[in-house]
């Protein structure tokens, strides 16, 4: 008998402002994953339609990129995953098209994917992290989610913008770069803050709100600067001080519910060294682990939806060409992680 | 009379009915003469002895912090009773008046002797504390402490009036 | 393992290390007592940090005895220590529903000490409501079945604060929802008894369910692009 050809899965991304194309195989070996990222200029967010274009001008170019990095043919793919949802309705719609028409020249099955269930995933492999609480931060998400009974749930959230959004939004009010992100100059700035301002705290249980502090911050930012009673560095500083601070009480607090030990961050805000930093000391206070991801597997990319896509085609799932639809909302826990099927799930019964 | 452990310190605490020489008692206390220094107590507006007691923790824990509000530690007491922040208003209707017959003493730290001086000094019938429950003025400490029917429902009088003690400064 | 708080009388043992605060038992003046003693968070901003446990501290102790006053059960508050960061009050004898939820998930529901369970809870949080209580962290983890007379005793009032709206009273309550979910799915249904006992507890029902539907609304709607 021949012996069994290794699994070979091509991966679309192209949710938000970035479109890249992977290739994966099943133990996580990432083969290639080039990607492109559609800047706009300061103090301007980026609109779908545009994005969208700049997906379509891309996206082939990245495949035959992809290819030949990971020197393969079309012949070795296996099956053709890409992000179904959440995300941009136009962006996210270059990548279900593409994948259509490549399936039918090709002759492959196609999977699709959750992006955010996508980043759990390459976020566990690229780790080690075996059972973590998972702290999903982005643009466009901020999640507390752990394994439980055949899924990803969602503990705790925003229940207005994302931590990433806010960021960016307040990005703008500075008028900052957005290269190669809104954050990472945030983030850069925030190292030369020194004084502390007050914003408003806001933890609902396990939920965070955000809306509440740009607000206050967007409406007290231009006097204070005017004032010099403080600088820009030092508002980047409270800002990332206040809502990182958030974010890790709430996985805090997700942990002692759930009764689990270790934390991984992932999505673009994830990237984030402050608070990879202060997630690592409330890990530790708590005698877990923090697992992080650098900006290659943090930021959106093809080979997390690749290999997320052949997680669950190994497991006997593909998606018919006549599903293979995308959508805006495509909440976590609508998936059944069935490559997580055979794992215990614990849920805690000490906590009171 | 009776003694009770209050965070490591102790408290006697000792009841009077029918008390004649309210008026006299409370010249001594204002002239800074009464010897030892006590605290007297309106007994109507205490159901029983734990919210006093409670009360005396606070007062202890001050003291040792250096932290009284009022002029001394048995005047403190009394402020603390009240779960209120005035302390005038409060020492004028937890303490007594000219009038009042119906007195709870009290002292930190007492010894035997001073005990015996102080019932020495009221004129008036000493009772065990297990009376305050029936004596008390329900009406009085519903109007003086706030306290609702609805809370009535899940609470007895005197743990509302801890409450009130134990929150006062958080408010 | 050590624990000194000055002017904490009696042995302390620590029943439960959680994410902001150490829950002990002890006794206070002569009655078995807990005393929940806030520490500080080293990943926290110093003064962010002290701001917020202090915050908390006062916010706990004034909303507990607060809730008391609207008639629901919370233990007696019986001392609060702005220095230690302490709040001591009464040892509440009883059960987390936490735990009966999970046994009934495991062992099978009892039908009539759930109706029970889940109507004592919307009733309580309708009075909160109504006299503009917002308890803040509403999980079934903070809420105990007292031993004997089954009452409920709702406590870490931590993160409550007043408020009046209909907004901050559906968050209230979709965080109740959102925990019953992630944790009690195998329950059924608990969250619409306990919608049920609130709309004859809360005169303000009707807005509050209308404005909690926009924020269930807003949880699956939401962009997750930004």
């Amino acid at each position: 008998m021949a012996e069994k050809k290794r699994l070979i899965a091509l991966g679309f991304e192209g949710s938000a402002n970035k479109i890249g194309v992977g290739v994966v195989t099943l133990d996580g070996s990432i083969l290639s994953n080039p990607r492109h990222t559609y800047i706009t200029p300061p103090g301007q967010g980026f609109l779908p339609r545009e994005t969208a274009q700049h997906h379509l001008q891309y996206v082939l170019p990245l495949v035959k990129l992809a290819l030949e990095e990971a020197k393969i043919t079309p012949q070795d793919v296996d099956c053709l995953c890409y992000t179904k949802g959440p995300g941009m309705g136009a962006p996210l719609q270059v990548s279900a098209v593409v994948i259509r028409v490549l399936s039918q020249i090709w002759k492959k099955p196609i999977v699709a994917v959750n992006h955010c269930v996508a980043h759990i995933e390459m976020g566990r492999i690229v780790t080690g992290a075996d059972d973590p609480v998972v702290l999903y931060v982005s643009g466009g998400n901020t999640q507390v989610i752990a394994y439980s009974e055949g899924r990803y749930r969602i503990f705790g959230e925003t229940i207005d913008i994302a931590v990433g959004n806010c960021l960016d939004r307040f990005a703008r009010v500075l008028t900052l770069s957005n290269d190669p992100s809104p954050g990472y100059n945030i983030e850069q700035l925030a190292k030369k803050g020194e004084k502390f301002i007050d914003l408003p705290y806001v933890v609902k249980g396990m939920d965070v709100s955000f809306s509440g502090i740009l607000s206050y911050i967007e409406a007290t930012a231009e006097e204070k600067l005017k004032n010099n009673e403080c600088t820009p560095a030092d508002l980047c500083y409270s800002l990332q001080e206040t809502l990182f601070a958030m974010l890790v009480e709430i996985t805090e607090r997700a942990m002692a519910h759930c009764d689990k030990k270790d934390v991984l961050i992932v999505g673009g805000v994830g990237c984030n060294e402050r608070l990879q930093e202060m997630m690592r000391i409330m890990c530790s206070e708590r005698g877990g682990k923090l697992f992080a991801t650098d900006d290659r597997y943090c930021i959106d990319n093809g080979a997390m939806i690749a290999y997320t896509g052949l997680l669950a085609y190994a497991h006997g799932t593909t998606t018919p060409l006549e599903e293979s639809t995308f959508t805006q909302r495509f909440r976590t826990d609508e998936v059944l992680a069935i490559w997580r099927g055979k794992e215990s799930s614990k849920v805690n019964d000490h906590e009171t | 009379m009776k003694t009770f452990d209050v965070a490591g310190a102790t408290l006697s605490l000792a009841l009077f009915a029918d008390v004649t020489n309210s008026k006299e008692l409370l010249d001594l206390m204002q002239a800074g003469t009464l010897e030892p220094e006590v605290a007297f107590l309106n007994a109507s507006l205490i159901p029983d002895v734990f919210p006093v007691l409670a009360a005396a923790y606070k007062t202890h824990i001050a003291k040792s912090r250096e932290s009284l509000t009022t002029r001394t530690l048995h005047s403190e007491l009394v402020y603390n009773y009240s779960g209120s922040k005035h302390i005038s208003e409060s020492l004028k209707r937890c303490g007594i008046s000219d009038s009042t017959s119906y007195i709870l003493v009290a002292r930190f730290g007492a010894s035997a002797d001073e005990m015996a001086v102080i019932k020495g000094l009221i004129k008036g019938t000493e009772i065990g504390l297990e009376e305050l429950a029936t004596r008390a003025d329900q009406s009085q400490i519903q109007k003086q402490y706030k306290i609702s029917a609805l809370e009535l429902g899940i609470s007895s009088v005197s743990d509302a009036i801890t409450c009130r003690i134990a929150a006062r400064d958080a408010l | 393992m050590e624990i000194k708080l000055d002017g904490v009388e009696g042995s302390l043992v620590l029943i439960k290390q959680g994410a902001e605060a150490r829950v002990l038992e002890s006794t206070f003046v002569g009655r078995r007592s807990i005393v929940k003693e806030r520490f500080s968070k080293k990943y926290r901003h110093p003064s962010l940090d002290s701001k917020l446990t202090i915050k908390r501290l006062n916010a706990e102790a004034r909303c507990m005895t607060k809730a008391r006053k609207l008639g629901v059960s919370t233990p007696v508050l019986y001392a609060v220590d702005a220095l230690l960061h302490t709040l001591t009050f009464e040892f509440v004898e009883g059960q987390a529903v936490k735990d009966i939820l999970l046994d009934f998930g495991s062992q099978g529901i009892v039908e009539e000490r759930l109706n029970d369970i889940a109507t004592q809870i919307g009733d309580a949080i309708g009075k909160l409501h109504d006299g503009g209580l917002i308890h803040g962290d509403l999980t079934t983890s903070n809420m105990l079945i007292r031993s004997g007379t089954n009452q409920l005793v709702l406590i870490d009032f931590g993160l409550s604060f007043t408020s009046t709206l209909p907004e901050d009273k559906a968050v209230d309550l979709y965080v109740l929802e959102r925990a019953l979910l992630s944790m009690h799915s195998s329950c059924g249904n608990v969250m619409d008894k306990i919608l049920a006992a609130y709309r004859k507890s809360s005169k303000q029902w009707s807005s509050t369910l209308n404005k909690l539907a926009q924020v269930r609304q807003r949880g699956r709607k939401r962009t997750m692009v930004g």
